[in-house]
């Protein structure tokens, strides 16, 4: 046999691994480029801080299901914002609670500032800090309904409502007590300024911040989630495919290095 | 066989584990209850202390940190008093109630625990070593208390509470006088 017949003999032996390996590498070239760089990102996750990054574009955190949730209220308190986005109450840009049930309003006092929520009450300086949180633990009537200042011959209070009954708090707010509504001169329920549409859009972001970070997107990108389970499928594919291309490689170079040592000999 | 009664054993602790977190969880007393057991007194009323000023130095020498609320509300009968405090142990706070009298620690008690480890703080083979201690100038205990293995924040957290206690009970004595 001719040397060039049997080198075309073997070439053709091999072109299937050929073709295999080509094919392998086209299909799998974008994947294993994102499972590449993700790959080296999670590494060194801790000196990038991925996990201190957070991500702020609107489609990718649509994308994640993170949404405005629908539970928004904006209210002007003296010079502060009032304002509640899900369970978190902020004043300005000061985040009060982290679990509130429903903002039920807030009164501007002489000396300080009376914030409502449904399963609590706060009790702020005129600077914004917090002087206490009253909870049911000491005796606060739950859930408030509404909340009124009533004023006094001396000096006014705060009297809120709660399962159709009205308590009024002592001096230091530190206990309360049930009157009838009649006793209320005059009762005014403190009407609040709603914030306009540009003065909402801060808030929106303040909630939206933190709540993805860069290292999940990393994550899921490494693993396909990002896609879901059918993200996954593809991951597990292009990982398949990196075992074909190892292996089909390895025997393209054992093929043509032993024929090339048999050739020497 | 040996690897089968291994993977038995390791399932059975396992769940025994998740039974006695989920059963140490809770609360064990309302604070209202707490300070009508300690006074046997349904008129008493709260009274606060201010943390403004030394108060409040003090209170950051012992928390490590700006305290979270400007004043803190306590129950007062001659020189006994109760106050009812809250610390994080490892991310979740733990309810404690603390009962002062001439300057000893007189009772300490769990009244609320939400972490899901180290709620061995709340056995009494631990709190009575806080029985009769008293506040060093220098705001630490006068006598060392015995940490709990696996609950080492939560037996920090109160070690904290008791030192807060009885300085603020100092303070309040002080505040009368």
């Amino acid at each position: 046999m001719s040397k060039r017949k049997h080198k075309h003999k073997n070439k053709g032996r091999l072109l299937p691994f050929i073709k295999l390996h080509r094919w392998s590498g086209l299909v799998s070239l974008i994947l294993v480029i994102i499972l590449s760089i993700t790959g080296i990102l999670l590494n060194h996750t801790h000196e990038l801080q991925l996990k201190n990054h957070y991500i702020k574009n609107t489609l990718l955190l649509n994308w994640y299901g993170i949404r405005l949730p629908e539970q928004q209220t904006f209210f002007k308190l003296g010079a502060y914002n009032l304002v509640q986005v899900g369970h978190k109450v902020y004043l300005d840009n000061k985040l009060l609670a982290s679990d509130a049930l429903t903002l039920i309003g807030g009164i501007e006092m002489e000396d300080y500032l009376f914030i409502a929520l449904e399963n609590a009450a706060l009790l702020l300086t005129l600077d914004g800090e917090l002087i206490e949180k009253l909870t049911p633990d000491q005796d606060l009537p739950v859930p408030i309904t509404s909340v009124y200042k009533s004023h006094s011959q001396d000096n006014s209070a705060i009297v809120i409502q709660s399962h159709n009954k009205y308590f009024i708090s002592d001096d230091d707010y530190l206990t309360w007590t049930n009157i009838k509504p009649d006793n209320l001169k005059p009762v005014t329920i403190k009407r609040l300024k709603r914030l306009s549409e540009t003065e909402k859009e801060p808030y929106y972001q303040l909630w939206l911040d933190n709540k993805l970070s860069l290292e999940t997107v990393v994550l899921d990108l490494h693993s396909g989630r990002i896609l879901g389970q059918f993200g996954v499928f593809i991951m597990d594919l292009a990982a398949s495919f990196l075992l074909v291309l190892s292996i089909s490689g390895f025997w393209i170079w054992f093929k043509r290095s032993r024929k090339r040592i048999r050739h020497r000999l | 066989m040996n690897l089968m009664k291994n993977i038995l054993r390791f399932f059975i602790t396992g769940a025994l584990f998740v039974l006695i977190s989920s059963y140490a969880k809770g609360v064990y007393q309302s604070n209202s209850d707490f300070i009508d057991e300690v006074f046997h007194d349904p008129t008493i009323k709260p009274q606060m202390l201010w943390l403004t000023g030394d108060v409040k130095a003090g209170a950051v020498k012992i928390l490590g940190e700006k305290p979270r609320q400007l004043r803190v509300r306590y129950w007062q009968k001659q020189q006994k008093t109760a106050w009812i405090l809250e610390a994080i142990g490892k991310s979740k706070p733990i309810t404690v109630g603390l009962v002062i009298d001439a300057g000893k620690l007189q009772r300490v008690k769990v009244l609320a625990f939400r972490e899901t480890r180290g709620w061995e703080v709340k056995e009494d083979f631990f709190l009575d070593q806080f029985s009769q201690r008293t506040l060093t100038p220098e705001l630490q205990l006068d006598k060392s208390i015995d940490g709990i293995t696996g609950a080492t924040l939560s037996v920090r957290a109160l070690k904290k509470l008791s030192r807060l206690a009885l300085f603020y009970h100092q303070q309040a004595l002080f505040k009368e006088h």
